[in-house]
């Protein structure tokens, strides 16, 4: 606020008329209305403008650049790019994220549906509410925390999968040793301890879905696998759509339980395209090579994101 | 009985076997989402010796502070001041939330209320950043703040978050529900566009403030691959970076295991807390984040 006002003026009168003295105050309202509009978005913009546009500029620079943190950094074209198609571990990045994702996807997805719709079913708001909550809860802790838990569970001589087959008379499972188990043990994990938000999501649309709609198609005669597929399908979409394109970017993208359980071995059998971003980066300092491997995922992803954006501007108004 | 079957959901005239199938098939379902949780919790409180044997017990019988004393005090690793990466964790995890409510509740005001040209055009901009995967930028913003010499400092943890779209979103759809005539009074009154945000808007948005600061807040704490790319120095290392230290110098012998949950249990501590303590509205901002607006 600039104001200089007299003393004695800004006293014995309301504000505003000692706010008329100011120049810029002669404006219209609407004028001061754009002019306050911008000054209170002036802060974010700030922080945006460096932390967030400045990076993406810099990352199109970096993927055409040899970087070191001391040293001179030279043009090279599109040699990082070669660099990441050629190389034999961004290949089997790319195809275990792949993978990984086709692992989690579909069946987090169908579990998280199932679990709300149990959930749903039950008429006390109560018991509604602690169930939500106990699936919630394992999401709320840390990913790391999470992935050192499963460490434990996973381990050879005495983690509790291998306990369980032993009751059951069944050989021991090298789990995250053994090159075909361990990436799908990874998903494994993941879609047993990340359903949390995708059950939150599916619950509240389900509970959205108006009973007078059931009822309607109920009057209409509709049978109970017809009233799902004409009520219950069309109103869950936009849900399930949300709930598929955050999962799948996330599970593109994995990298803490790779990091806590395999660091992508055995035989980079779990080298994720997360994982081999990160090496690249702090193992070998081919900072160069990290951006054109995170462009290409952008571009990869882009389909994915169009969809979300598309789900964005139904739901925001202007 | 407490736990009935809505018809609407399962097959016209569910009978009673039906609902138990129900009510057996999400108890179990709830069990193992949550079994990981509670081994852990019963192998931490466990003495070392007893942890790695077979069978093992899923009962805590003697319950005991070794691995959290093992733990704090850095026994068998070199280097590992906990107390100081969690008291790290804290101190920027409140910095950066005061910060981010700060920034959006601004920003969201006047996103929400003011007309400038552009205003929506930029909020879409703002918005599509929350689209794109965080490892296609984050190389560069570590060069970046690597070149303006923040790595290895406070800043580097508080001040890249500061301008969260997410944030954003979420207090700019609030205060467009916000009704007009207070804000048109109070300027009959000759309150100012900066009252108008701090004596109107702040605490009618009082609810919507805890969730952004409880979900911002358990979000720092939880971040674990920003710090690790940009802390290298011990003493300034978040409880997570700490932790995975730790994992990497004692991992492999089963008694370590001890520690490995009791350092699982010590880093969920905070955010579970949050949680229960704030669970509606943490479950109703996930629920506006993504479906509602």
């Amino acid at each position: 606020m600039v104001q200089r006002t007299d003393s004695a003026d800004s006293i014995s009168s309301p504000p505003v008329s000692g706010l008329k003295r100011l120049p810029w105050l002669r404006m219209t309202y609407s004028q001061q209305d754009k002019v306050w509009g911008y000054l209170l978005i002036a802060p974010f913009m700030v922080f945006f403008l460096i932390f967030f546009i400045l990076p993406y500029g810099m990352v199109i620079w970096l993927s055409f650049v040899d970087w070191h943190p001391r040293g001179v950094t030279e043009w090279v074209a599109f040699q990082n790019y070669v660099d990441v198609v050629e190389m034999p571990s961004a290949q089997k990045a790319m195809v275990n994220s792949f993978y990984y994702a086709l692992m989690v996807v579909p069946t987090s997805t169908i579990l998280s549906l199932l679990t709300a719709i149990l959930i749903v079913s039950l008429r006390s708001p109560t018991l509604r509410g602690f169930f939500q909550a106990t699936f919630y809860l394992p999401g709320v802790i840390s990913g790391l925390a999470v992935a050192i838990i499963w460490r434990f569970v996973f381990d050879f001589h005495v983690g509790v999968l291998n306990y369980a087959l032993s009751l059951i008379s069944l050989e021991p499972v090298n789990w995250l040793g053994n090159i075909y188990t361990a990436l799908p043990s990874l998903a494994g994990m993941a879609v047993v301890s990340s359903n949390g938000v995708a059950i939150i999501i599916f619950c509240a649309a389900l509970l959205g879905i108006p009973t007078s709609l059931y009822d309607a198609a109920a009057v209409d005669g509709a049978a109970f696998w017809r009233k799902h597929w004409s009520v219950t399908l069309p109103l869950l979409t936009p849900a399930l759509l949300y709930v598929i394109v955050v999962s799948t970017l996330g599970a593109l993208q994995v990298f803490v339980p790779v990091f806590v359980l395999t660091r992508g071995g055995p035989v980079h059998s779990t080298m994720t395209v997360g994982y081999y971003i990160y090496n690249q980066l702090i193992f070998y300092g081919n900072a160069g090579t990290a951006a054109a491997a995170g462009l290409l995922l952008l571009i990869a992803t882009v389909g994915f994101t169009i969809v979300q954006f598309r789900r964005f501007s139904q739901v925001v108004e202007f | 009985m407490l736990l009935t079957v809505q018809t609407r959901l399962l097959p016209e005239g569910a009978n009673s076997a039906l609902r138990y199938v129900a009510l057996l098939l999400i108890l179990l379902l709830g069990a193992v989402s949550l079994f990981p949780l509670y081994w852990a919790v019963v192998t931490s409180f466990t003495h070392p010796q007893d942890v790695a044997i077979i069978p093992p017990s899923f009962v805590l019988t003697r319950p005991v502070l070794k691995n959290y004393i093992d733990l704090i005090q850095g026994t068998g690793v070199s280097n590992a001041p906990v107390v100081r990466w969690f008291l790290n964790s804290v101190f920027t995890g409140v910095a950066s939330t005061l910060g981010v409510v700060l920034v959006a509740s601004l920003a969201g005001y006047s996103f929400a209320r003011k007309q400038f040209p552009g205003r929506d055009k930029l909020f879409w901009i703002i918005i599509s950043t929350m689209l794109v995967p965080a490892w296609s930028t984050i190389i560069a913003s570590y060069v970046l703040t690597l070149k303006l010499g923040m790595h290895d400092t406070y800043w580097v943890l508080i001040l890249p978050g500061i301008a969260s779209p997410f944030a954003l979103f979420l207090f700019r759809q609030f205060a467009m529900t916000l009704p007009d005539e207070l804000f048109q009074a109070a300027r009959i009154d000759g309150a100012h566009e900066l009252q108008l945000w701090w004596m109107i808007t702040l605490p009618l948005s009082r609810p919507v403030l805890a969730t952004l600061a409880i979900f911002t807040f358990v979000a720092h704490w939880n971040d674990f691959l920003w710090p690790l790319l940009v802390l290298n120095k011990p003493n300034i290392y978040t409880m997570p970076v700490g932790v995975s230290i730790i994992m990497y110098q004692i991992q492999g012998a089963g008694p370590s295991y001890g520690i490995s949950m009791s350092a699982a249990i010590l880093m969920s501590v905070l955010p579970i807390l949050a949680f229960l303590l704030m669970q509606r509205q943490m479950i109703q901002g996930i629920t506006i984040g993504s479906l509602k607006g």
